[in-house]
Protein backbone atom coordinates (compact mmCIF):
# COMPACT_ATOMS: atom_id res chain seq x y z
CA UNK A 1 0.00 0.00 0.00
CA UNK A 2 2.68 2.39 0.17
CA UNK A 3 3.65 4.89 -2.37
CA UNK A 4 7.09 4.64 -2.03
CA UNK A 5 7.74 2.27 -5.20
CA UNK A 6 10.23 -0.56 -6.02
CA UNK A 7 12.71 0.90 -8.55
CA UNK A 8 12.16 -0.74 -11.82
CA UNK A 9 8.17 -1.47 -11.15
CA UNK A 10 7.02 1.46 -11.11
CA UNK A 11 9.76 3.76 -12.56
CA UNK A 12 10.44 4.69 -15.89
CA UNK A 13 9.45 1.13 -17.10
CA UNK A 14 5.89 1.69 -15.87
CA UNK A 15 4.27 3.35 -19.04
CA UNK A 16 6.19 1.32 -21.65
CA UNK A 17 4.85 -1.67 -20.04
CA UNK A 18 1.18 -0.33 -20.84
CA UNK A 19 -0.05 -1.92 -24.21
CA UNK A 20 0.48 0.41 -27.12
CA UNK A 21 2.26 2.50 -25.11
CA UNK A 22 5.54 1.69 -26.67
CA UNK A 23 6.09 4.63 -28.43
CA UNK A 24 5.19 7.52 -26.00
CA UNK A 25 7.56 8.43 -23.87
CA UNK A 26 5.18 10.51 -21.90
CA UNK A 27 4.23 8.98 -18.23
CA UNK A 28 0.69 7.75 -17.60
CA UNK A 29 -2.58 9.53 -16.26
CA UNK A 30 -2.33 9.24 -12.62
CA UNK A 31 -4.72 6.73 -11.77
CA UNK A 32 -2.41 4.92 -13.52
CA UNK A 33 0.66 6.04 -12.17
CA UNK A 34 1.34 2.46 -9.60
CA UNK A 35 1.31 -1.47 -10.56
CA UNK A 36 -1.53 -1.78 -7.51
CA UNK A 37 -3.79 1.04 -9.26
CA UNK A 38 -3.40 -0.71 -13.11
CA UNK A 39 -4.42 -4.09 -11.05
CA UNK A 40 -6.82 -2.39 -9.49
CA UNK A 41 -8.43 -1.08 -12.54
CA UNK A 42 -7.75 -4.31 -14.84
CA UNK A 43 -9.93 -5.85 -11.75
CA UNK A 44 -12.62 -3.59 -11.77
CA UNK A 45 -12.86 -4.52 -15.64
CA UNK A 46 -13.04 -8.21 -15.25
CA UNK A 47 -15.75 -7.06 -12.41
CA UNK A 48 -17.53 -5.29 -15.20
CA UNK A 49 -17.86 -8.11 -17.49
CA UNK A 50 -19.18 -10.69 -15.01
CA UNK A 51 -21.61 -8.12 -14.40
CA UNK A 52 -22.71 -7.74 -17.62
CA UNK A 53 -23.54 -11.27 -18.15
CA UNK A 54 -25.81 -11.18 -14.64
CA UNK A 55 -27.70 -8.17 -16.36
CA UNK A 56 -27.83 -10.44 -19.58
CA UNK A 57 -29.96 -13.10 -17.66
CA UNK A 58 -32.61 -10.79 -16.09
CA UNK A 59 -32.60 -8.74 -19.12
CA UNK A 60 -33.51 -12.16 -21.03
CA UNK A 61 -35.86 -13.69 -18.22
CA UNK A 62 -37.60 -10.12 -18.50
CA UNK A 63 -37.87 -10.26 -22.41
CA UNK A 64 -39.30 -13.90 -21.92
CA UNK A 65 -42.17 -13.13 -19.13
CA UNK A 66 -42.87 -9.38 -19.66
CA UNK A 67 -46.77 -11.00 -20.97
CA UNK A 68 -47.20 -13.20 -17.98
CA UNK A 69 -49.48 -10.53 -16.04
CA UNK A 70 -51.65 -13.00 -14.30
CA UNK A 71 -54.16 -10.49 -15.28
CA UNK A 72 -52.77 -7.95 -13.48
CA UNK A 73 -51.69 -4.55 -14.86
CA UNK A 74 -49.58 -4.50 -17.97
CA UNK A 75 -46.68 -2.54 -18.18
CA UNK A 76 -48.24 -0.10 -20.78
CA UNK A 77 -50.85 0.07 -18.35
CA UNK A 78 -48.16 1.03 -15.64
CA UNK A 79 -45.15 2.81 -16.70
CA UNK A 80 -45.51 6.67 -17.09
CA UNK A 81 -43.28 7.66 -19.72
CA UNK A 82 -42.86 11.45 -18.08
CA UNK A 83 -41.43 9.72 -15.02
CA UNK A 84 -38.81 7.62 -16.66
CA UNK A 85 -37.48 10.72 -18.65
CA UNK A 86 -36.55 12.30 -15.61
CA UNK A 87 -34.98 9.59 -13.92
CA UNK A 88 -33.14 8.88 -17.27
CA UNK A 89 -31.49 12.51 -17.73
CA UNK A 90 -30.80 12.36 -13.91
CA UNK A 91 -28.80 9.26 -14.02
CA UNK A 92 -27.10 10.55 -17.46
CA UNK A 93 -26.48 13.86 -16.01
CA UNK A 94 -24.56 11.87 -13.03
CA UNK A 95 -22.75 9.93 -15.46
CA UNK A 96 -21.46 13.14 -17.11
CA UNK A 97 -20.61 14.75 -13.40
CA UNK A 98 -18.74 11.84 -12.47
CA UNK A 99 -16.47 12.21 -16.01
CA UNK A 100 -15.90 15.67 -15.06
CA UNK A 101 -14.22 14.41 -11.95
CA UNK A 102 -12.31 12.14 -13.42
CA UNK A 103 -11.25 15.35 -15.52
CA UNK A 104 -10.53 17.70 -12.89
CA UNK A 105 -9.04 14.51 -11.10
CA UNK A 106 -6.13 14.41 -13.49
CA UNK A 107 -5.49 18.03 -13.28
CA UNK A 108 -4.68 17.14 -9.99
CA UNK A 109 -7.87 20.00 -8.94
CA UNK A 110 -8.98 17.93 -5.93
CA UNK A 111 -11.50 20.82 -4.93
CA UNK A 112 -13.36 20.55 -8.07
CA UNK A 113 -12.94 16.76 -8.06
CA UNK A 114 -15.00 16.80 -4.71
CA UNK A 115 -17.68 19.03 -5.76
CA UNK A 116 -18.52 17.58 -9.13
CA UNK A 117 -18.18 14.00 -7.23
CA UNK A 118 -20.67 15.78 -4.32
CA UNK A 119 -23.01 16.68 -7.47
CA UNK A 120 -22.69 12.97 -8.75
CA UNK A 121 -23.90 11.46 -5.30
CA UNK A 122 -26.86 14.57 -5.07
CA UNK A 123 -28.30 13.28 -9.20
CA UNK A 124 -28.15 9.41 -8.12
CA UNK A 125 -29.80 10.57 -4.61
CA UNK A 126 -32.52 11.79 -6.86
CA UNK A 127 -32.51 9.03 -9.21
CA UNK A 128 -33.27 6.83 -6.66
CA UNK A 129 -35.91 8.74 -4.42
CA UNK A 130 -38.08 8.74 -7.67
CA UNK A 131 -37.17 4.63 -8.36
CA UNK A 132 -38.41 4.04 -4.97
CA UNK A 133 -41.67 6.66 -5.61
CA UNK A 134 -42.00 4.52 -8.69
CA UNK A 135 -42.06 1.19 -7.34
CA UNK A 136 -44.59 2.14 -4.55
CA UNK A 137 -46.75 3.28 -6.83
CA UNK A 138 -47.42 0.00 -8.80
CA UNK A 139 -47.71 -1.86 -5.74
CA UNK A 140 -50.17 0.18 -4.82
CA UNK A 141 -51.66 -0.85 -8.59
CA UNK A 142 -51.50 -4.31 -7.80
CA UNK A 143 -47.81 -4.80 -9.39
CA UNK A 144 -45.79 -7.14 -7.05
CA UNK A 145 -42.95 -8.96 -6.89
CA UNK A 146 -45.23 -11.82 -6.48
CA UNK A 147 -47.93 -10.81 -8.14
CA UNK A 148 -46.89 -12.23 -11.97
CA UNK A 149 -44.12 -13.85 -13.37
CA UNK A 150 -43.85 -10.20 -15.05
CA UNK A 151 -43.62 -8.77 -11.76
CA UNK A 152 -41.41 -10.65 -10.52
CA UNK A 153 -38.61 -10.69 -13.66
CA UNK A 154 -39.65 -6.75 -13.79
CA UNK A 155 -38.71 -6.26 -9.76
CA UNK A 156 -35.52 -8.20 -10.53
CA UNK A 157 -34.61 -6.62 -12.83
CA UNK A 158 -35.14 -2.69 -12.50
CA UNK A 159 -34.13 -4.11 -8.79
CA UNK A 160 -31.49 -5.22 -9.42
CA UNK A 161 -29.69 -1.85 -11.25
CA UNK A 162 -31.44 0.19 -8.22
CA UNK A 163 -29.50 -2.07 -5.89
CA UNK A 164 -26.70 -0.89 -8.12
CA UNK A 165 -27.55 2.57 -7.44
CA UNK A 166 -27.78 2.36 -3.74
CA UNK A 167 -24.55 0.56 -3.56
CA UNK A 168 -22.87 3.17 -5.54
CA UNK A 169 -24.21 5.71 -3.38
CA UNK A 170 -22.91 4.31 -0.56
CA UNK A 171 -19.79 3.88 -2.20
CA UNK A 172 -19.13 7.22 -3.04
CA UNK A 173 -20.06 8.47 -0.14
CA UNK A 174 -17.75 6.40 2.04
CA UNK A 175 -14.93 7.78 -0.87
CA UNK A 176 -15.82 11.43 -0.15
CA UNK A 177 -15.61 11.01 3.60
CA UNK A 178 -12.51 9.42 3.70
CA UNK A 179 -10.80 11.61 1.54
CA UNK A 180 -12.44 14.81 2.30
CA UNK A 181 -8.88 16.72 3.28
CA UNK A 182 -6.70 14.71 1.16
CA UNK A 183 -4.38 16.35 -2.00
CA UNK A 184 -4.70 14.09 -5.27
CA UNK A 185 -2.15 11.74 -5.31
CA UNK A 186 -1.49 8.32 -7.55
CA UNK A 187 -2.78 6.35 -4.16
CA UNK A 188 -5.97 8.43 -4.24
CA UNK A 189 -7.26 8.13 -7.92
CA UNK A 190 -7.31 4.94 -9.05
CA UNK A 191 -10.38 4.78 -6.13
CA UNK A 192 -11.99 7.66 -7.82
CA UNK A 193 -10.96 5.85 -11.32
CA UNK A 194 -12.94 3.13 -9.91
CA UNK A 195 -15.57 4.69 -8.93
CA UNK A 196 -16.20 6.32 -12.54
CA UNK A 197 -16.30 3.09 -14.30
CA UNK A 198 -18.58 1.46 -12.47
CA UNK A 199 -21.03 4.63 -12.11
CA UNK A 200 -20.66 4.52 -16.01
CA UNK A 201 -21.41 0.66 -16.64
CA UNK A 202 -24.55 1.53 -13.85
CA UNK A 203 -25.81 4.22 -16.65
CA UNK A 204 -25.20 1.91 -19.38
CA UNK A 205 -27.40 -0.66 -18.06
CA UNK A 206 -29.96 1.64 -17.56
CA UNK A 207 -29.72 2.83 -20.88
CA UNK A 208 -31.02 -0.50 -22.09
CA UNK A 209 -33.65 -0.19 -19.01
CA UNK A 210 -35.25 2.53 -20.33
CA UNK A 211 -34.80 1.77 -23.87
CA UNK A 212 -36.29 -2.25 -23.46
CA UNK A 213 -38.29 -2.12 -20.03
CA UNK A 214 -39.98 0.96 -20.36
CA UNK A 215 -40.02 2.09 -23.61
CA UNK A 216 -40.92 -1.18 -25.60
CA UNK A 217 -43.25 -2.07 -22.93
CA UNK A 218 -45.41 0.82 -24.04
CA UNK A 219 -45.06 0.26 -28.04
CA UNK A 220 -45.28 -3.80 -28.00
CA UNK B 1 17.35 8.97 -6.16
CA UNK B 2 13.86 7.70 -4.94
CA UNK B 3 11.51 6.09 -7.53
CA UNK B 4 8.51 8.15 -7.32
CA UNK B 5 5.25 7.06 -8.90
CA UNK B 6 5.16 8.35 -12.53
CA UNK B 7 2.29 10.06 -14.01
CA UNK B 8 1.98 13.08 -16.01
CA UNK B 9 -1.02 15.62 -14.70
CA UNK B 10 -3.19 16.80 -17.69
CA UNK B 11 -2.20 20.04 -19.01
CA UNK B 12 -4.87 22.78 -19.74
CA UNK B 13 -5.04 22.02 -23.64
CA UNK B 14 -5.75 18.56 -23.09
CA UNK B 15 -8.04 19.13 -20.21
CA UNK B 16 -9.91 21.61 -22.96
CA UNK B 17 -10.60 18.75 -25.68
CA UNK B 18 -11.50 16.36 -23.26
CA UNK B 19 -14.23 18.84 -21.37
CA UNK B 20 -15.73 19.61 -25.02
CA UNK B 21 -15.62 16.17 -26.01
CA UNK B 22 -17.44 15.21 -22.62
CA UNK B 23 -20.11 18.04 -22.89
CA UNK B 24 -20.31 17.10 -26.91
CA UNK B 25 -21.33 13.23 -25.57
CA UNK B 26 -23.38 14.61 -22.82
CA UNK B 27 -25.34 16.61 -24.93
CA UNK B 28 -25.47 14.17 -27.44
CA UNK B 29 -26.96 11.08 -25.22
CA UNK B 30 -29.90 13.60 -24.20
CA UNK B 31 -30.44 13.91 -27.71
CA UNK B 32 -30.76 10.60 -28.37
CA UNK B 33 -32.91 9.91 -25.69
CA UNK B 34 -35.67 12.88 -26.45
CA UNK B 35 -35.38 10.77 -29.71
CA UNK B 36 -35.78 7.51 -28.38
CA UNK B 37 -38.68 8.92 -25.95
CA UNK B 38 -40.40 10.54 -29.20
CA UNK B 39 -40.37 7.73 -31.31
CA UNK B 40 -42.60 5.89 -28.41
CA UNK B 41 -44.79 8.54 -28.37
CA UNK B 42 -44.96 9.19 -31.87
CA UNK B 43 -45.63 4.72 -31.98
CA UNK B 44 -48.21 5.95 -29.60
CA UNK B 45 -50.39 7.85 -31.72
CA UNK B 46 -50.30 5.95 -33.86
CA UNK B 47 -47.96 7.10 -36.63
CA UNK B 48 -45.05 4.39 -36.54
CA UNK B 49 -45.39 0.16 -36.54
CA UNK B 50 -43.95 -1.38 -33.23
CA UNK B 51 -41.58 -3.39 -35.31
CA UNK B 52 -39.88 -0.25 -36.58
CA UNK B 53 -39.49 1.25 -33.26
CA UNK B 54 -38.33 -1.54 -31.25
CA UNK B 55 -35.65 -1.60 -34.15
CA UNK B 56 -34.90 1.91 -33.78
CA UNK B 57 -35.03 1.73 -29.62
CA UNK B 58 -32.33 -0.71 -30.05
CA UNK B 59 -30.33 0.66 -32.73
CA UNK B 60 -30.34 4.36 -30.38
CA UNK B 61 -29.73 2.08 -27.18
CA UNK B 62 -26.41 0.73 -28.76
CA UNK B 63 -25.15 4.06 -29.87
CA UNK B 64 -25.87 5.52 -26.15
CA UNK B 65 -24.21 2.41 -24.67
CA UNK B 66 -21.16 3.22 -27.12
CA UNK B 67 -20.95 7.07 -25.91
CA UNK B 68 -20.89 5.77 -22.37
CA UNK B 69 -17.88 2.70 -23.18
CA UNK B 70 -15.70 4.42 -25.37
CA UNK B 71 -15.59 8.09 -24.23
CA UNK B 72 -16.82 7.79 -20.08
CA UNK B 73 -15.30 5.13 -19.45
CA UNK B 74 -12.02 6.18 -21.60
CA UNK B 75 -12.05 2.36 -24.08
CA UNK B 76 -11.12 4.01 -26.68
CA UNK B 77 -8.05 5.63 -24.96
CA UNK B 78 -4.62 3.77 -25.70
CA UNK B 79 -3.51 1.31 -23.00
CA UNK B 80 -6.87 0.20 -22.92
CA UNK B 81 -6.22 -3.54 -24.84
CA UNK B 82 -7.04 -5.78 -21.76
CA UNK B 83 -10.14 -3.91 -20.75
CA UNK B 84 -11.50 -3.67 -24.42
CA UNK B 85 -10.79 -7.81 -24.23
CA UNK B 86 -12.93 -7.90 -20.81
CA UNK B 87 -15.96 -5.66 -22.19
CA UNK B 88 -15.67 -7.51 -25.98
CA UNK B 89 -16.33 -11.25 -24.39
CA UNK B 90 -19.16 -9.41 -21.52
CA UNK B 91 -20.87 -7.83 -24.84
CA UNK B 92 -20.39 -11.14 -26.68
CA UNK B 93 -22.24 -13.62 -23.96
CA UNK B 94 -24.34 -10.71 -23.09
CA UNK B 95 -26.04 -10.92 -26.99
CA UNK B 96 -25.62 -15.12 -26.38
CA UNK B 97 -27.83 -15.34 -23.33
CA UNK B 98 -30.69 -12.63 -24.19
CA UNK B 99 -30.98 -14.39 -28.14
CA UNK B 100 -30.66 -17.85 -26.54
CA UNK B 101 -33.31 -17.45 -23.75
CA UNK B 102 -35.35 -15.66 -26.15
CA UNK B 103 -35.48 -18.28 -29.02
CA UNK B 104 -36.10 -21.19 -26.15
CA UNK B 105 -39.03 -19.11 -24.76
CA UNK B 106 -40.58 -18.45 -28.01
CA UNK B 107 -40.30 -22.38 -29.08
CA UNK B 108 -41.72 -23.58 -25.91
CA UNK B 109 -44.53 -20.81 -24.49
CA UNK B 110 -45.99 -20.10 -28.23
Amino acid sequence: MSLTAEPGRLGAAAPAARAGAVEKTEAPPIELATQEGRNKLIGMWLFIAAESVLFASFFAVYLALRHSTMGGPTGKELFDLKLVFLATALLLSSSFTSVMAVLNMRRLQAGAMKAWLLATWLLGASFLALEAYEFNHYVHMGHTFTSSAFGTAFYSLVGFHGAHVTFGLLWLFALLVRNLRREVTPYIAPKVYAFSLYWHFVDLVWVFIFSVVYLMGKVA
Amino acid sequence: MAAEPMFSPSGERETKKERSLHTVAFLASIVLTILAFGAVVYAIEGGASAGFVVAFLVGLAVVQAAFQAYIWMHLKDEGHAVPQLFFYVGVYVTVVIVIGILLMSWWTVA
